[in-house]
Order: C-alpha cells, then sequence, then structure tokens
C-alpha cells in the first residue's frame, strides 16, 4: 500500500506521445462523463451545492493535457476554456489513478510535491474529503487491476 | 491527592490502539485493521478537526457504532472544543446525541460540558481530550474527581519521565500521542494561529482553517500563507507541511529558519516497552484529517507493533518495514520523538 508515494511513474513515451497530440476538448467531454457515471450521484447534493457554477482543472502533466470541467445543475459539464478554475490540480496520470483506486494517500502526493493543488482551498478540502467518503468498490477495484497490468511500462 | 496511587489493573494489560476516522470509510479500515477504539467527530465547530467535507453525520455515525460494535471495536465522540456562552446549547446538545447514539465514551475539555455530561449522562463514559491541558496527576485527579473521567490524553509536551510521573499518581487511565503531526503547544491553550485567522482553533474547531490558507505558485517557489500571513516557500526539494503558524519559516533577526518547529511527525515506536511497563493504557495515532489509505498505514503498522511489544516486550524491536512504512505518510518526511526524549522535568 501507498507504493504510489515511493515511486514517479509516467505514461510510456509512446503513450505520451500520442496523448500530447489527442485534442483537448473531447478529453474533457470523457472526462465529464466519467464523472457523471461514476460519482454525481455519490455526491452529497449539498456538496454540489457548495460546488456550483465552478470551473475545475486536472493537469495530467506526463499526458501534457489539461481536462476541464463545471458544475452545473449538480452535473459535471466539460468547458473548453477556463481563464481561472476554482481549483487546479496538477499529477501525473499514475498518481491520478492511484488516487481514485484509494492506493495513494493524497497528503503525502502533497508533502512529495507529486500533487499540487492551486486554487481555493476550502474548496480543495470539501472535494478531497467528499471523495474520502465514496464506496466505488468495483470501480477502484477495475482500476487496481489496471495499475497492475500496465504497471510494468509505467516507469 | 500527591501520595503515589498503584497503577491501574490495565496497566500491566496490552496497550489500546486508538485511531482516527474523518469518514466512515476511515473508520471501517481502522477496525478491519485492528484499531480497538476508533475516534471522530460531528459535522461542526464541537471538535477540533472541523473541516469542509469532514466528519459524521447522525446516520453515518450510527451505522459507524454498529459497524465498530460488530467487529469488537469502540467508537470515542470527540467534543473537545471550547463552548461559549452563545454557542453553549450547540455544544450540549452534541453531547446528547453522542450519548443517544450510543457512543462508547466521549472525548471532552471543557469543564462545564464535563459537568453536563455527568450530570445528565452517568453511565456516558467520560475521556479527558488532550485539548483539556491536563499535564500533572493533580489536574488530571481533579477531572476524575469532579467528573468521574476514566481516561485522559496527555498533551504532547511531556518527557517521559513527567509522564510516567503522572500515571504513578492517577487511577485514571492515561492515553498517549503515538504517532502523526505534532503540535509542539500547549494544546487548548494555544491561539497563536487566531493572530493570523482571527479564529481560535479551541472554539472554532481548526488550527488553520481552510478559508485562511492560500497555496501559490510563486517565481520563488511555492508558497503557503495563513490569513495572508507568509507562513513558508517551499523551493523545488523542499518538502510543504501543513500551513500553521507554529511550523512556519521565519526571517528572525536577520536569519530565516523555523523558529518554533520544523514540519515534522511524531513517532514513539521505540518507546512502545517503556509506554507500556509505565502502564500507559492506550496509544493514540493523529489524523482525522487524513485519508482512508493513511489510516489503513498507520493502524496496520501499530497493531503489529502493540501486539509484538505485549507478547515480549523485552525482545521488542522496531521493524525496519514499519518505519518505512510510517516514514512514507509522515508530515515533513522528519520523525521525532517530540517532548518524551526532552531532558525536561
Amino acid at each position: 500500500m501507498n507504493a504510489a508515494a515511493t515511486t514517479v511513474r509516467r505514461l510510456p513515451a509512446p503513450v505520451r506521445a500520442v496523448a500530447r497530440r489527442l485534442p483537448r476538448f473531447p478529453a474533457s467531454i470523457a472526462f465529464a462523463t466519467g464523472l457523471n457515471l461514476t460519482l454525481r450521484r455519490k455526491f452529497p447534493a449539498e456538496v454540489l451545492d457548495r460546488l456550483e457554477g465552478h470551473t475545475f482543472a486536472i493537469v495530467v502533466e506526463d499526458a501534457g493535457v489539461e481536462l476541464l470541467f463545471r458544475v452545473r445543475g449538480h452535473r459535471f459539464v466539460p468547458v473548453a476554456t477556463a481563464a481561472e478554475p476554482v481549483l487546479r490540480f496538477r499529477a501525473v496520470a499514475w498518481d491520478y489513478a492511484a488516487l481514485a483506486a484509494r492506493e495513494a494517500d493524497p497528503d503525502t502526493l502533497f508533502f512529495n510535491r507529486r500533487l499540487l493543488v492551486e486554487g481555493d482551498t476550502e474548496i480543495a478540502l470539501l472535494v478531497k474529503n467528499t471523495l474520502d467518503t465514496i464506496d466505488i468498490p468495483r470501480t477502484r477495484g477495475l482500476l487496481k487491476r489496471a495499475m497492475r497490468a500496465v504497471g510494468p511500462a509505467a516507469r | 491527592m500527591d501520595q503515589a496511587v498503584a497503577p491501574p489493573a490495565q496497566a500491566v494489560r496490552r496497550m489500546k490502539l486508538v485511531c482516527p476516522a474523518g469518514t466512515p470509510p476511515a473508520l471501517r479500515i481502522a477496525v478491519d485493521n485492528g484499531a480497538d477504539d476508533v475516534y471522530l467527530g460531528f459535522k461542526d465547530e464541537t471538535n477540533a478537526r472541523n473541516f469542509a467535507g469532514l466528519n459524521f453525520d447522525d446516520k453515518s455515525l450510527r451505522e459507524g457504532i454498529d459497524y465498530a460494535h460488530r467487529h469488537g471495536s469502540q467508537v470515542l465522540v470527540a467534543l473537545n472544543t471550547y463552548p461559549q456562552p452563545s454557542t453553549w446549547r450547540k455544544w450540549q446538545a452534541a453531547v446528547d446525541r453522542a450519548a443517544d447514539l450510543g457512543v462508547d465514551a466521549i472525548i471532552v475539555a471543557d469543564a462545564g460540558l464535563l459537568a453536563y455530561a455527568a450530570r445528565t449522562h452517568p453511565g456516558l463514559r467520560l475521556h479527558l481530550s488532550v485539548q483539556g491541558s491536563a499535564t500533572s496527576h493533580e489536574a488530571i485527579n481533579f477531572y476524575h474527581e469532579r467528573f468521574g473521567i476514566k481516561r485522559a490524553v496527555l498533551p504532547r509536551v511531556l518527557s517521559v519521565e513527567q509522564a510516567e510521573k503522572a500515571i504513578s499518581r492517577t487511577p485514571v487511565e492515561i492515553e498517549v500521542f503515538g504517532f502523526g503531526s505534532l503540535s509542539i503547544m500547549v494544546e487548548g491553550r494555544c491561539a497563536l494561529s487566531s493572530y493570523a485567522t482571527g479564529e481560535s482553533p479551541n472554539t472554532h474547531g481548526g488550527c488553520s482553517p481552510a478559508k485562511a490558507i492560500r497555496w501559490q505558485q510563486s517565481p520563488r517557489g511555492l508558497e503557503s500563507r495563513l490569513g495572508g500571513v507568509l507562513i513558508d516557500r517551499f523551493g523545488e526539494q523542499d518538502h510543504p507541511g501543513y500551513p500553521t503558524l507554529c511550523r512556519g519559516r521565519f526571517v528572525v533577526n536577520g536569519d530565516t529558519y523555523y523558529p518554533f518547529e520544523e514540519p515534522t511527525s511524531l513517532n514513539t515506536l521505540e518507546l512502545l516497552p517503556r509506554l507500556q511497563a509505565m502502564g500507559v493504557a492506550a496509544i493514540k495515532i493523529e489524523g482525522r484529517q487524513r485519508s482512508p489509505v493513511y489510516v489503513e498505514t498507520v493502524t496496520r503498522v501499530w497493531r503489529e507493533a502493540l501486539d509484538d511489544c505485549a507478547r515480549e516486550p523485552q525482545r521488542f524491536r522496531v521493524k525496519p518495514a514499519w518505519q518505512e512504512a510510517l516514514a512514507g505518510i509522515s508530515e515533513g518526511h522528519q520523525c521525532t520523538l517530540g517532548a518524551y526524549h526532552r531532558p525536561w522535568k
């Protein structure tokens, strides 16, 4: 457990090269769709109320991708551009996956400068703590299996 | 009150492991990995980890108590901040809620709240919070005589010798901190952060309230600010810690350094045989604000260590794998024995 804290694993070079060429907005659409399918119904209504209207940026550093979405009407909606997101997260794809799979501790990644968070700290804590309350065992199980399968290639 | 009291019977038994839970998954993980007690708080300023999205409502607490009891663990509710005259009823209601939900004990700092709990819920077990700042056997015995507290949590400012002296002169179970972020101040009395935030941690439930914190990447490094005050600036190789004033890096007489304490974590694994021999009843793990992954790691390591120590204290050795696991989740990537190793008496 928490092996993600010790070794930085980056996407293999060919994957990085392809990812950097992909159009950005479709990636945000796919990401927002995934959020709606896995997390939207798990988020308490009062949390979604608090996030309403705010734009978030997820920067996947090794893929060279910035995923942008906004919370609107209790849904995650992709956006093409955002001048000033309320929060911007920066990490590599492996660390995001490890966080989602509950294989890594977010504070540890933060202490290690592997998870950077810029913006409204109160909303960041709300998001982090809400994600910690959410049980999605099937999704996490799939993620863990996927990480084990691709782990050797992610160096 | 000053004469020696024989150590309580539980002094010779194995020490209990008291683990933090900020969320229901953390509670279940603590229980699954061998916590004897799990401590938590309500979703408001009645506890000292009042952070957005953290803590328990009545439904999740009821389910958590049920889960813990089915697996042989106990649930303790921290009501360890100080009510004010205008907020008294909220704290009073929190005591009633905890009692009605069937918690195994409440952890309280305020004498008025202890008096209310003892009077209104005589069957409810009371623990004195570290926020109560009882640093001597006289203070602990006062709370015992007046309110019938069964356990007291010692502040992290005592040396081993001081803790041993307190334990030997009180019939109250003593709980000490074993691992986690370190407070160097006298807990429950420290108002340092209020100078930057306008809020006291002892009444609002947060040492560095999130709304006052700002992280910003500047050309000179990653900066953390609390209420606009620059707490620290981290270079590429630095490991940031939680932005609290007592762990800030400041310019003092032209030198830039940590005048109070560097970001660091307490880790007392190597002291376990001594703590057990002294009659410590329970070891507390800090970190209700941390993730289920942290709770899993720290509970698993400390369960194994406490079991090893109880089995053969003379042969107890700290395993490198334990230290490695704990160092990986520690704030500041440094561990210390804190005040336990201080020479002061």
